[in-house]
């Protein structure tokens, strides 16, 4: 058994303390006292856990915490703050894609985050372009590019590697990268021999996943996180990205620990501009937005849907998620239940609106009557629809897994092939013919029918009273099974109502903040953690992403983790 | 000019500049006389199955004397060199027809290892890669639906920007004239210095991995177990390029070039961002297919798997002669029934995929391998995870072709009258069989195809 994995155990530190005379004067996980228990009490604190003391967590209350791997997009800016100011291009380009699946919609799940020749190829291929890159001259590195020192190198080494690790360095890791480095010099010079260090380094488990090893509790306990550790949760959280200077010195300072400071340190990071950004990869991924902008609609059917409608679809999403979620102009309730929504002038004369007279966005009422939110929204719309119908499947199926969180089944083996549109007849009636037959009404009627009650919208996601066959729009519709969200209703602004007011809408949402936070599927020991996320407050109609994210940062989930 | 400002110029040409035409003369050098059986495969993939009820695909008529139908007319002048079967069918769990029919299929149910990896680990080669996976307008990301290759569990992912593609495969080679390789005996030792430093930073992710999988739990420490075995992997892959570089007579493929001309002036697709279409869908594949003859004829690798979009793909056909430009693939294959316009132009998109499949039966045949062609060393498979277009399990398109006489080709198949048809894991273990690779189990059978020699 390793002695650190023990050590750290108990509470005895011993590892950090050995890395403090490098000018860490670190917090480990053994200083009892640092953090007064409980002091962080909000939403589901426990505060049971005192600093690198293990201990046990209520039922439904755990902190699990598989092993993550850096994802492109965080592999990425992690890569571009690690070297500021330089232009490395595309680097996530020669490396396989993330994991994605049918329930685990986001691309940071750990379970999916499998490792294959071609990861190692391309994490190769891009250390190897961007270490040529930052040898070129003495800029990062302070050495000369053909003649510099070992000592200089020496003197560049340890700060690199502690940025790009996340955690002091150990004297070990410093003398296995500088064995290396020696070695490659003998061959190739000092310049090769650089670049082998930095190639190293960035292909390190220590830069490539998010390592915890220093709270490591023992099996079915819990510990605290080291500062470190912590800031690191919070700067991938937040930002999707490494920590910065000051967050580090939050850490190395111990003021981490000050539930103050930490509430600080989330308000500077939800600041700046890569909170946004982080977060708008999250909405995109969450209500599937990258697809909108390559729609493509019959001509002949939808003459006005240009592929620059289609690019400001997705705009306008983008633009009422931040506002509404992020930029303190709304709320989560808002997502369901806006009256408005943001447009241009183009986007406006499009939807037959009032409003803008410009290429910017602004928020744009919508006709009385129609309380839609997203469902509303042309990037909803047009998306889950063909070219040339709508697709209350599609649309149906999309509310079920987006908003409410349920996991359809698949279809049974052997189910007769569903019948074809003709296109003269109506969504409704395609519907009731598939569902006459019971294998495929066990599923669709959990589906269609909310569909169907948004038939006001569309293919191309305009508003319509009357339908193919000329007759008004029939907008009844349905949620089975659906819990407090259950019941018929008539048009989108009925269901939009219905779904904006469910507590199972409200815990869907929790759901995948927590899924993209934790980069995990929930189960039932984050109970605690998923119950703090989805309580109603007060102040329903201003909780937003940021106020989520406090409740998340804050809770023992966050800042403990469980073995 | 070393080969090393070469690759840069090449490189920073974004590929463009450097043209030869592929002469079947450069090829015969690397042919192992005597040694004519069997020794690559090649899965090529093509979504949405068939139009079961219509004649446009499945062949009519005996096992010798069999007529195709419309769209599959298009094989007429190879149809001696192929097998075409019907009554074959994704014989694994069904599940969802779009996240699990592929994977199921390729896995034979595991979700670990899919067939072209089995064979790949079976067939031990001295190729330098174990398998190559090609893609034309295929995800960046994975989702299940869009890969069709998996080791160990983890997706493998088809490269969809032919210049990534060429340099993966030809790396410090690529646009370096003459044999051996590389002439330049000082540029040549400076490559393997460099070959060497890769490896010894390798070697130290090796020791990191080690290191760190001591310190986390059980679980995590399977990960990073992984990792460390993925490293040792390519570290392997590594070892034979370099050596590749030092043959005076390696098996010669020429002067490695990528013919990217019929691209000049366009978008150089560079993997589809979730489910795109790709306007220039033809020309990106007939480079993509090149370069897969290329890569045999070099003997880079003895398996690869050739990917066009995904399932459920939102691939559009603008660039093909049909009515209904902004349809996509899969609607095509739920919808052809709603107008003649829609059946018709389904049969120009699949008369098209045939015509891709023929051009590259028609490549390999025209390179020289020993005693025969390329096509006698290779077994190319149609495939395709369903059959009906939307979207059954049963009665999927697969059609054999080349492998030297492996299998009598100029032949139908029809296993649809024997029982219910055969699970498509049979004709599986017959690949495996044939390329020397013996599984005793895939999928839970342990048989092959009968009637296919």
């Amino acid at each position: 058994m390793n002695p650190r994995f023990l050590l750290s155990g108990v509470g005895l530190a011993l590892s950090l303390g050995s890395v403090a005379c490098d000018g860490y004067v670190s917090a480990p996980p053994g200083q009892a006292g640092r953090q007064p228990p409980g002091s962080l009490g909000t939403a589901g604190s426990t505060g049971a856990a005192l600093p690198g003391v293990a201990t046990t967590l209520p039922s439904g209350c755990d902190a699990q915490a598989p092993l993550r791997r850096l994802t492109n997009f965080e592999y990425a800016r992690t890569l571009q703050d690690l070297f500021p100011g330089y232009d490395l291009g595309q680097t996530g380009k020669v490396i396989p894609g993330d994991t994605t699946s049918r329930e685990l919609i986001f691309d940071n799940q750990a379970t999916l985050q499998g490792v294959s020749a071609q990861h190692v190829d391309g994490y190769g291929k891009v250390a190897e372009r961007v270490a040529a890159l930052v040898t070129v001259d003495a800029k990062l590195t302070g050495c000369e590019p053909t003649s510099g020192s070992d000592d200089c190198f020496r003197t560049f080494l340890k700060p690199f590697v502690e940025r790009a690790f996340r955690h002091p360095a150990s004297a070990d890791e410093l003398a296995r990268i500088t064995a290396n480095f020696a070695s490659v010099k003998a061959t190739l010079g000092f310049q090769e021999a650089e670049r082998a260090a930095i190639e190293r380094v960035l292909q390190s488990p220590q830069f490539l996943y998010r390592l915890e090893p220093e709270s490591l509790p023992t099996a079915g306990k819990s510990t605290t996180l080291t500062p470190y550790e912590l800031a690191t949760r919070l700067s991938y959280l937040v930002w999707g990205s490494m920590p910065d200077t000051e967050l580090v010195a939050a850490a190395k300072s111990g003021a981490l620990a000050e539930p103050d400071a930490l509430a600080a340190q989330v308000t500077r990071l939800l600041r700046d501009a890569r909170a946004k950004s982080n977060f708008d990869y999250l909405f995109e991924q969450w209500l599937n937005l990258r697809a909108v902008p390559n729609l493509n609609k019959d001509l002949q059917r939808f003459p006005r849907f240009t592929s620059e409608i289609a690019r400001l679809m997705g705009e306008e999403t983008r633009t009422f998620l931040q506002r509404t979620l992020f930029d303190g102009q709304g709320g989560v309730p808002d997502l369901l239940a806006a009256n408005f929504t943001y447009a241009n002038r183009a986007l406006a004369d499009y939807y037959g609106l009032q409003g803008p007279a410009s290429d910017a966005f602004e928020k744009v009422p919508l006709p009385a009557g129609r309380t839609l939110g997203i469902l509303g929204q042309g990037a909803f719309a047009a998306l889950y629809a063909t070219d040339k119908t709508t697709h209350p499947i599609k649309r149906g199926a999309f509310v079920r897994m987006r908003l409410l969180c349920d996991a359809l089944p698949s279809p049974p083996a052997n189910v007769p092939p569903a019948p074809e549109f003709t296109g003269t007849e109506t969504a409704r009636e395609l519907s009731v013919k598939h569902r006459a037959a019971a294998t495929c009404a066990a599923c669709h009627d959990l589906i269609d029918p909310i569909g169907l009650g948004l038939e006001n919208l569309d293919a191309a996601g305009i508003w319509r009273d009357t339908d193919v066959d000329g007759k008004p729009v029939d907008a009844a519709g349905e949620v089975l099974d659906g819990a407090d969200a259950t019941g018929a209703f008539v048009g989108a602004s009925e269901l939009a109502a219905k779904l904006g007011g469910s507590a199972k809408v409200r815990a869907c949402v929790a759901k995948q903040l927590f899924r993209f936070g934790f980069g995990r599927d929930p189960g039932p020991s984050d109970q605690c953690a998923l119950g703090a996320l989805a309580a109603p407050t007060e102040a329903a109609q201003t909780l937003d992403y940021r106020a989520l994210l406090r409740r998340l940062v804050t809770s023992d989930a966050f800042r403990l983790r469980t073995n | 000019m070393s080969s090393t400002l070469n690759r840069r110029r090449l490189l920073s040409a974004a590929g463009f500049a450097l043209t030869l035409p592929l002469l079947p003369s450069l090829a015969p050098r690397g042919a192992r006389a005597a040694d004519s059986a069997v020794k690559r495969l090649v899965l090529w993939y093509q979504p949405d199955g068939d139009m079961e009820d219509k004649p446009y695909w499945f062949p009519k008529g005996s096992e010798d004397n069999f007529q195709l139908g419309q769209a599959s007319a298009v094989l007429e002048p190879i149809k001696s060199d192929c097998i075409f079967v019907h009554g074959v069918h994704n014989g694994t769990p069904a599940g969802d027809c779009h996240s699990d029919y592929m994977p199921n299929m390729q896995t034979g149910g595991t979700r670990k290892d899919s067939i072209d990896q089995l064979i790949a680990a079976g067939l031990r080669s001295s190729s330098a890669f174990p398998s190559l996976e090609f893609g034309v307008a295929t995800d960046r990301e994975a989702t299940n639906g869009g890969r069709l290759s998996f080791k160990a569990g983890v997706p493998l992912a088809p490269e969809a920007d032919p210049n990534q593609m060429f340099l993966n495969i030809f790396r410090d080679r690529a646009g370096s004239a003459g044999t051996p390789a590389i002439a330049d005996p000082q540029a040549l030792q400076r490559l393997q210095l460099l070959q060497t430093k890769r490896q010894s930073v390798l070697d130290g992710v090796l020791v990191e991995l080690n290191e760190v999988s001591s310190r986390v739990n059980q679980e995590d420490k399977l990960r990073l177990d992984a990792h460390a075995s993925a490293v040792r992997d390519f570290e392997k892959t590594l070892t034979a390029l370099n050596g590749r570089m030092a043959e005076s007579a390696p098996a010669d493929c020429g002067t490695p070039v990528l013919d990217v001309s019929s691209l000049a002036g366009q978008q150089v697709w560079n993997g589809a961002l979730d489910n795109q279409s790709v306007p220039n869908l033809d020309k990106i594949a007939q480079v993509q297919q090149d370069l897969l003859v290329l890569a045999l004829r070099c003997d880079m690798a003895r398996v690869a798997t050739f990917m066009y979009n995904r399932s459920l793909s939102s691939q559009t056909f603008e660039f093909l002669p049909i009515v209904n430009k902004t349809t996509i693939s899969h609607m095509f294959a739920h919808t052809w029934r709603i107008s003649p316009e829609m059946e018709s132009d389904f049969v120009v998109i699949k008369k098209w995929r045939a015509s891709m499949f023929l051009k590259l039966v028609q490549a390999l045949k025209a390179v020289n391998d020993g005693a025969g062609t390329l096509l006698d060393s290779t077994l190319l498979v149609w495939i395709c995870e369903m059959g009906l277009g939307s979207h059954q399990p049963t009665n999927i398109p697969f059609v054999i072709a080349g492998g030297g006489g492996t299998f009598r080709t100029g032949r139908f198949l029809d296993y649809a009258g024997s029982g219910g048809g055969e699970p498509h894991m049979k004709l599986y273990l017959s690949l495996a069989q044939s390329l020397g690779v013996s599984l005793s189990d895939f999928g839970g059978v342990s048989t092959g195809l009968p009637g296919l020699t």
